[in-house]
């Protein structure tokens, strides 16, 4: 049975990663499991400066789902390289860097710092955080921004790198082509969805950033139908599936729609082994189906 | 060790209108808590063959009261969906448990005095301490007498109990009434230190603050005694980790985590914010 597959030329021993900021630098989780397992570990948002991130309360739980407004926060690119990544790089597992700047200068730093460090198997840019301004969403949101964004950090980099999108816009296909254009190897898809709670008691928003992402079970729908769009529009592009991925069978579900592998995201929260069941429940999957290799199945939804 | 775990619950039992005391036998070998540490406790997801549930979706951070004889005691207040669920649960009934979790209460001096300072629902965060230093004195504030569980704790060496409404115990603030005790432990005793543990609602916890801060605190140095407070305080969090970065509290060194940092903070360090 093979798992293994290849995103933009990075091999990974099982289709399986874990989304950025619900899996913190990796090490958090070391005592929970053996990250080996892993086809990749995804950290948390790297910025070339730290970053404290927003006030609190930065947590809410939604039906089937959860808002965060954790802002980023973030030890900085120069303390993971020399503080996280030494160690996690003795783990027999892939390690992408997510990471983001406040302006396309920051970007660029941030992706030739990165490409610069002994460790970093690839780049996934982020420009779909939620819990930045309006201004900063323009990255994710407006396409003339992205491409130069994109074209600017493809310019500063050999690395693999891959486009976190946004799901808070009208097209994302139309998103998803700008990047690739731009110099994108593959995309991840999606980040959270911007959303919104009231206490009606004290009549104020649940979160003090007012507005968080909305991820968990609640978003997979949504994630699941934009991976199978840009699938459908741009077949050879390696696309990695989140959102919402609790079980096997939800990951399951992200390949046929057109996914080459999946991450984990809000579930590493309810469960520190819930990649490792997820991995599990795909050879499970792929046994009682007789599917020899994952790669057979990637886009095999049959509408 | 692995801090997750599955445990089973062996008893639920309901103290009063708003309280039970859930009693959980861990399925595997589990590390000992230490007074003031806490753990995550969800819907049992990760076990086979059982279909997972995810609404509620998230763990709920808990204080471990007890642990004895190899059970785990949580005594918790009927807050929302999740404590109804939890509330709910029969014997036999499987959850699913990270812990222990967070830093505890520093260790107490030879020579110092201990006071536990406990409000309603926060007495299941410090009723350990009582077990490891059966000499401290615990100040046990309530709203009324349906909210005071003296019964559940390890016997006390000196208790001091305040309600609200005068049904149990001197009416009145509790942090009133220790005022008034460390005031005349000041004047009548020869100098030293007292540690004064806390966990209690949020206006209890920003009272303390003022009281015992070393800068601003009333309190913190009187006719040679030291008081050195420390609070446990509370945050919502996904994970129970330190991977979330949801729990974050304001201190004097910026933001930290409730369950990597804490739960239990100096006054010292705490930076309370208005509400």
């Amino acid at each position: 049975m093979n798992l293994e597959v290849s995103v933009a030329g990075l091999r990974l021993k099982n289709p399986v990663m874990t989304a950025s900021g619900t899996f913190g630098y990796g090490l958090e989780y070391a005592g929970f499991f053996d990250l080996s397992r892993l086809g990749a570990v995804v950290v948390k948002g790297l910025s070339v400066n730290p970053s404290k991130g927003n006030p609190p309360p930065r947590i809410w739980e939604t039906s089937c789902g959860m808002l965060n407004s954790i802002g980023l926060q973030n030890i900085g690119i120069p303390a993971f390289v020399r503080d996280k990544l030494p160690v996690l790089r003795q783990y027999d597992t892939r390690i992408i860097a997510n990471f983001f700047g406040n302006t396309i200068a920051e970007f660029v730093e941030g992706a030739a710092m990165l490409n610069d460090a002994t460790g970093v198997d690839a780049l996934e840019l982020n420009v779909s955080c939620p819990n930045k301004d309006a201004a900063w969403s323009a990255f994710g949101t407006n396409p003339v921004v992205l491409a130069e964004v994109v074209a600017r950090v493809r310019q500063a980099t050999s690395l693999p790198l891959i486009v976190k999108l946004s799901p808070n816009v009208t097209d994302i296909t139309e998103m998803a082509r700008v990047a690739v254009d731009a110099g994108a190897d593959a995309l991840s898809l999606i980040n959270t969805l911007t959303g919104m709670a009231i206490d009606i008691e004290s009549i104020r928003p649940r979160l003090s950033n007012i507005v968080g992402g909305l991820s968990g079970p609640a978003i997979k729908p949504v994630a699941l139908r934009m991976l199978w769009q840009v699938h459908k529009v741009l077949p050879s592009v390696p696309l990695i599936g989140m959102g919402g991925i609790m079980t096997a069978d939800d990951a399951i579900e992200f390949i046929l729609a057109g996914a080459v592998a999946v991450a984990v995201g809000t579930a590493n929260f309810v469960n520190p082994q819930a990649t490792l069941h997820v991995i599990g429940g795909i050879e499970q999957y792929m046994s009682r189906h007789n599917i020899a290799d994952i790669n057979d199945i990637v886009g095999g939804v049959i509408c | 060790m692995i801090r997750q775990f599955s445990a089973e619950v062996t008893s639920n039992v309901r103290l009063s209108d708003g309280v039970f005391m859930l009693v959980l036998s861990p399925m595997s070998e589990v590390l000992r808590p230490c007074a003031g540490q806490f753990y995550m406790v969800g819907q049992g997801c990760g076990i086979p063959g059982k279909k997972p549930l995810f609404d509620p979706l998230l763990k709920r951070p808990f204080s471990c009261m007890d642990y004895n004889d190899g059970l785990l005691h949580f005594m918790i207040k009927l807050r929302g969906r999740f404590t109804a669920i939890l509330g709910n649960c029969t014997p036999g009934t499987v959850l699913e448990l990270i812990g222990p979790i967070g830093n505890a209460f520093p260790a107490v001096g030879a020579g110092e005095r201990l006071i536990v300072v406990a409000g309603g629902i926060g007495i299941a965060s410090v009723a350990m301490l009582l077990r490891d230093y059966p000499e401290a004195t615990l100040f046990y504030g309530v709203r009324s007498a349906n909210d005071l569980f003296v019964d559940q704790l390890p016997p006390v060496a000196r208790l001091h109990v305040t309600s609200d409404d005068g049904s149990a115990g001197d009416k009145g603030n509790v942090l009133e009434h220790l005022r008034q005790y460390i005031a005349s432990i000041v004047e009548t005793t020869e100098g030293g230190v007292i540690k004064v543990y806390a966990c209690g609602p949020y206006a209890m916890t920003e009272q303390l603050c003022r009281m015992f801060a070393s800068k601003g605190g009333d309190l913190c140095k009187v006719n040679g005694w030291t008081v050195e407070a420390f609070v446990s305080v509370e945050e919502r969090m996904a994970c129970g980790v330190a991977a979330c970065l949801g729990c974050t509290v304001s201190t004097v060194n910026g933001y930290r985590l409730v369950c990597k940092d804490g739960p239990v903070f100096s006054v010292n360090d705490l930076i309370p914010v208005a509400t």
